[in-house]
């Protein structure tokens, strides 16, 4: 596997097997890298009745997916469409997820791989992962951005905040060609969506029948005064979620 | 009336009303829908009307309002001026999915299919159907124009305003547009339109991402109307794994980055 530069890049670009497009001049291509813009679309995670992220209210078993008692028990994102020129502050510690502006499609020899840029790094923005794009990816990348500063940050659709470097693989991934035919026709990203921490995992998490396993579990790991801080509401859902399971 | 609103009513008066048979007066009007060539659906609104104690010459004055029926032709030609062949697109689909027979006498609005004919021909005469695409593309903008097309009522009934009326009116009203920077559809950018076709084709938002001779990124400003006629033309091109959905999905994008092109495009003005 070997990095794509500059030239390597705009060759392809041009010949438009890799495409990321908004590129607004050439500024914005690095050695071996291009910059990523931010999108015109927020969304923040948010402290919503649960009292931690837990992996069983993403397993797809339940019937009640759709139902508000589960949702409840997901993280939710709050979605702000923020127009250009209007700002957005990212207070410190949290986190949210921002589409690129550029949209992005990768042949299947090639990956991305997305890290911040190091002058927003230095003001303690933080994209929280180097973000891997899978060849013959297609749609906007996500970031997830997040304040490790001790002061909020302002920031503008537009900006240059991530940059993605491309990897050329030294062999295509097997069946590649075959799975590309079998992609679903809405498989473009447009939105930051929130991800499914249970895919593929679903063996190591407790179904519904051993909740009550999970829950003792937790208790003992944090000693009680995280439940003691949790809303009354989902307390609530928690008495009425162990009543019905029986 | 806004001095706007008086000048563009006069436009149509003058050029598309008046030398009309049949919408040159109220009772000129009524007596077309009353006229006995009306089609059978039209004519049987007609009967219920009659039956109601609503004669002829009392359509305008007990039923619809003779206003609201030329402002709605006004408006028509002003969308399709405006916006384009995507007003076309747009129009036809948005009026036939409320009334797929086109043949309602609404109190508020002259029949779709009266609407949808004028929008047609009107498209004609400003040579919107006769961009010569390349062979990528020009299949995809003919399907577009021949399914538009086929929406025409044959009824000659529908047919209330002359060719060379429509192409009056429609020279009037571009000539007091112009003067408005921006307001007039910017036809016949060929180069433009395919290269917009062409992403939409390969499932990429619609923009004027381009390269220069020498392969550096050269972003252009592409005015959004273009973008919209792309996204009609893309409409016809794959729908089975390019659906109305996503091309209206991917045009939106498209629009909101052409935002971004256009801010850095300008950003020393």
């Amino acid at each position: 596997m070997s990095a794509l530069s500059s030239h390597a890049i705009l060759n392809r670009l041009n010949k438009g097997d890799l495409v990321i497009s908004p590129i607004l001049n050439s500024d914005q291509i690095g050695e071996s890298s291009v910059d990523l813009r931010m999108g015109t679309v927020v969304m923040v995670a948010r402290a919503g009745l649960q009292s931690h992220v837990e992996p069983s209210a993403y397993l797809k078993a339940t019937n009640l997916d759709h139902h508000d008692s589960v949702k409840d028990r997901k993280q939710k994102h709050d979605r702000f469409d923020i127009p250009f020129h209007k700002p957005f502050l990212l207070h410190p510690g949290s986190l949210a997820l921002v589409p690129t502006l550029e949209w992005v499609t990768l042949p299947e020899n090639l990956q991305g791989v997305v890290t911040a840029r190091s002058s927003w790094a230095r003001e303690g923005l933080n994209i929280a992962t180097a973000t891997i794009v899978n060849p013959n990816y297609r749609g906007i990348i996500t970031l997830e951005l997040a304040n490790l500063g001790e002061i909020p940050i302002m920031l503008y659709p537009g900006l240059r905040l991530a940059q993605i470097a491309f990897y050329e693989l030294t062999e295509l991934p097997k069946g590649s060609t075959k799975k590309q035919k079998n992609k679903p026709q809405f498989d473009m990203n447009f939105e930051p969506e929130a991800g499914d921490i249970a895919k593929h995992d679903q063996c190591f998490i407790p179904r519904k029948n051993d909740d009550n396993k999970a829950e003792s579990h937790i208790k003992i790991v944090q000693q009680a005064p995280q439940l003691i801080t949790t809303p009354p509401r989902n307390l609530f859902c928690r008495i009425l979620t162990k009543l019905t399971s029986g | 009336m806004t001095n706007h609103q008086s000048v563009l009513a006069s436009i149509l008066n003058d050029e598309l009303f008046t030398p009309s048979a049949h919408f040159s007066t109220q009772d000129t009007i009524s007596a077309w829908v009353f006229s006995n060539t009306a089609p059978e659906a039209v004519q049987k609104q007609v009967a219920i009307l009659n039956a109601k104690g609503i004669v002829e010459k009392e359509f305008f004055t007990k039923y619809a309002s003779l206003p609201a029926w030329l402002e709605e032709i006004l408006c028509d030609l002003l969308g399709l001026l405006i916006f384009g062949p995507s007003y076309i697109g747009a129009q036809c689909n948005l009026l036939l999915s409320m009334e797929p027979s086109g043949l309602y006498l609404s109190k508020t609005h002259p029949p779709t299919a009266l609407r949808i004919n004028l929008v047609l021909n009107a498209a004609k005469a400003l040579g919107y159907d006769s961009i010569a695409f390349d062979k990528d593309v020009a299949p995809h903008a003919k399907a577009f124009w021949d399914g538009v097309n086929s929406l025409i009522q044959p009824s000659d009934w529908f047919n209330v305003f002359a060719e060379e009326s429509i192409k009056n009116t429609l020279t009037a009203l571009q000539t007091y547009l112009s003067s408005f920077e921006k307001t007039l559809y910017p036809i016949h950018d060929k180069e433009i339109l395919q290269q917009l076709s062409r992403q939409l084709f390969k499932l990429i938002p619609p923009v004027g991402n381009c390269y220069n001779a020498e392969g550096e990124p050269d972003c252009k400003e592409v005015d959004f109307r273009h973008i919209l006629y792309a996204g009609w033309i893309a409409s016809e091109f794959d729908p089975q794994n390019l659906n109305f959905a996503m091309v209206n999905r991917l045009c939106e994008h498209g629009i909101m980055q052409q935002n971004a092109i256009s801010l850095f495009a300008n950003r020393e003005k």
